[in-house]
């Protein structure tokens, strides 16, 4: 023949064999849909065969349209980077974080006046609120640990994402989840585990993704040019193996029928109890600590320019954090049917986690040493830094409170809810806000649109934080003292209702604390899309973009 | 024997059994599993802290700095 012959374009065993696969959970979830017990069930099942009918599809119009070459590792000498599942990640987490501190302002504001329940069941603040802490912890939170653990392992190690299919199989997969997670709050379905609420079928499919996370992650750094794995990956491995370990701890329930969404639990009363408190506890230290710890150890350097303040410490935060986090969790169960000493265990390694916290605060912030200036013209790096400073005051809070004295007064009141808070809007939304400022120029190679937006959102939050903080140790303390206050003949002083007609001021000031987050929130949306629709710079121009913006 | 006596004893023997499970547990997490996590986390310290490893973390900080393609 005279033209040349091309390559034959042959689909992959994984292409095959994941396409067979959703096939057949396609079929298999419709006959659950159609057997269900209950219409929300069957929703959910429709949902996952919708799903994976979907993937069946994605899947054979890529190979469609591939070229029959396997995409290329380098580029012209240079690593080539996978970026879509970034990207997408990226986007998954504005529009989540939008979604959760909207329905977190609506949950404010029905404290503040309950008429906002309109009567209806769906929005009533049990339902609300689990929709609320998942929406800005594993939606927001998570997608941004995504984005960020997959820039970070490639970029560090030089080498491009393992996999074709698995990468995207754990970011839709994981999103996946959030859509059965989260309609399943309103339509009732929970294990009403706080923070653990999903049932047994979406944790099912968690554990999947997630094992899938681990070996692209695992499988990256195997192929990576890099000798040494830099230490932000330590925190995101840590993040991802504790993370897998708790969902599994906490979750040991058997499901009635498989055409049911209830399950049973395996164990109950206090060994439950300090089973979901040592889950809960670990997915604060390793899901909203070492994975966003991880992202500081590489944008703080990366935007000043310089290297961590002291490498020896970031090492010694990252054992000495994991040693302590795992045991701090019976904090969360002082004067309960726990035994005594596992209390106080509790206490004192969460007393001793303020040293390593620490540690870690000092390490972000003396980065900066010898360019203290970037904090005045880059607000960018100002929220990374101030995130850090976040973090320290937070890590002081909790051991403070976490003894035992503190614990009696503290507990079940409204400071909890601030110092929470304090961490989750001043810790982990400014970084991840610091973070994503910075990625989503670098993997679609636009300039920032505009660093003068960055500051306006940069203040209006933290305003917005402060009011929420300082509201909640208001009401907590106030409420602390109400509760234990007695009349000189023994009897209790105040009445339940009495202190939450005490608290109304200070829920009023924390709604529009949150509201002034939220509008901050859409400043950047707002920002981020003009940044995206801007044309693309040219690879030269690139210099220019780490570089510091203009005095 | 009554039905009584026969539950009676079952929960004693049981709960003696439980709590001596328990309480080597505890016993033995509190002494060597204290010393066997103290020791990694030395371990852990004196690799860190070895003299002739400060040259090369030194330049391990600058992984994130030294990449020379499109930021």
């Amino acid at each position: 023949m005279a033209r040349t012959e091309q390559v034959l374009k042959k689909m992959t065993v994984s292409e095959m064999s994941l396409s067979a696969i959703f096939i057949a959970l396609a079929f298999a979830t419709t006959f659950i849909a159609i057997k269900a017990y209950t219409p929300v069930f069957a929703f959910h099942a429709a949902l996952f065969s919708l799903g994976s009918l979907t993937a069946v599809f994605a899947i054979v119009t890529h190979y469609r349209s591939r070229s029959s070459e396997p995409t290329p590792q380098m580029i012209n000498g240079r690593p080539n980077y996978n970026y879509g599942p970034i990207k997408f990640t990226a986007i998954a987490a504005l529009f989540w974080g939008i979604a959760g501190f909207l329905v977190g302002l609506y949950l404010a504001l029905e404290l503040a006046y309950p008429q906002f329940n309109l009567d209806l069941p769906w929005i009533n603040f049990g339902r609300l609120r689990p929709l609320h802490t998942s929406a800005v912890i594993f939606a927001f939170g998570g997608n941004v640990l995504l984005a960020c653990s997959f820039y970070i392992m490639q970029r560090t190690s030089r080498a491009r994402m393992a996999g074709v299919i698995a990468p995207w199989f754990v970011v839709l997969g994981y999103n996946f989840f959030i859509l059965i997670a989260g309609t399943g709050y309103l339509l009732g379905v929970t294990r009403g585990h706080e923070y653990a609420e999903p049932e047994w079928y979406a944790i099912l499919w968690l554990v999947i993704v997630w094992v899938t996370y681990l070996l692209v992650y695992l499988f990256t750094l195997a192929k990576r040019a890099e000798p040494h794995i830099y230490v932000a990956n330590w925190f995101f491995l840590a993040f991802i193996v504790t993370v897998a370990v708790l969902v599994l701890g906490n979750n040991t329930e058997i499901p009635i029928s498989v055409f049911s969404s209830q399950s049973v639990i395996v164990w109950a009363g206090v060994q439950d109890a300090m089973i979901q408190w040592w889950y809960a506890h670990n997915a604060v230290g390793f899901f909203l600590t070492a994975g966003f710890l991880g992202i500081m150890y590489y944008f703080i350097p990366k935007r000043t320019g310089r290297p961590i303040y002291s490498y020896r410490l970031s090492i010694v935060h990252f054992w000495s954090l994991i040693f302590l986090y795992i045991w701090a969790g019976p904090h969360h169960l002082h004067y309960t049917a726990l035994p005594d000493w596992a209390q106080t265990l509790g206490m004192i390694f969460s007393v001793v986690l303020w040293m390593p916290s620490w540690g870690g605060m000092i390490n972000g912030v003396m980065t900066l040493s010898g360019a203290w200036d970037k904090l005045r013209t880059d607000p960018v790096l100002r929220m990374l830094v101030v995130s850090v400073a976040f973090y320290g005051m937070s890590t002081f809070e909790g051991p403070l409170m976490s003894v035992k004295a503190v614990n009696s007064l503290s507990h079940y009141t409204d400071w909890g809810i601030g110092h929470v808070h304090s961490g989750s809007l001043g810790w982990v939304g400014f970084v991840s806000f610091g973070a994503l400022y910075c990625l989503i120029p670098w993997v679609w190679r636009r300039q920032l649109y505009s660093l003068k937006l960055v500051n306006w959102h940069f203040w209006i939050s933290t305003i917005g934080i402060v009011f929420y903080i300082s509201a909640m140790w208001v009401a907590g303390i106030m409420q602390g003292l109400m509760w234990r206050a007695y009349t000189p003949q023994g009897f209790l002083e105040y009445s339940f209702v009495e202190t939450t007609e005490a608290l109304h001021p200070e829920y009023i000031i924390r709604a529009a604390g949150g509201g002034l987050f939220l509008i901050g929130a859409l400043i950047m949306a707002y920002n981020i899309y003009r940044t995206i629709a801007s044309p693309m710079i040219d690879l030269a121009d690139d210099v220019a973009l780490s570089a510091s913006p203009a005095e | 024997m009554t039905t009584k006596q026969i539950s009676g004893d079952l929960m004693n023997n049981d709960v003696t059994h439980l709590v001596s499970t328990y309480e080597s547990w505890r016993a033995f997490s509190a002494s060597w599993g204290l010393i066997f996590f103290g020791l990694i986390f030395l371990c852990v310290i004196a690799y860190v802290f070895w003299p002739s490893r400060q040259k090369g973390f030194e330049a391990d900080a600058l992984i994130p700095l030294r990449e020379d393609d499109d930021a």
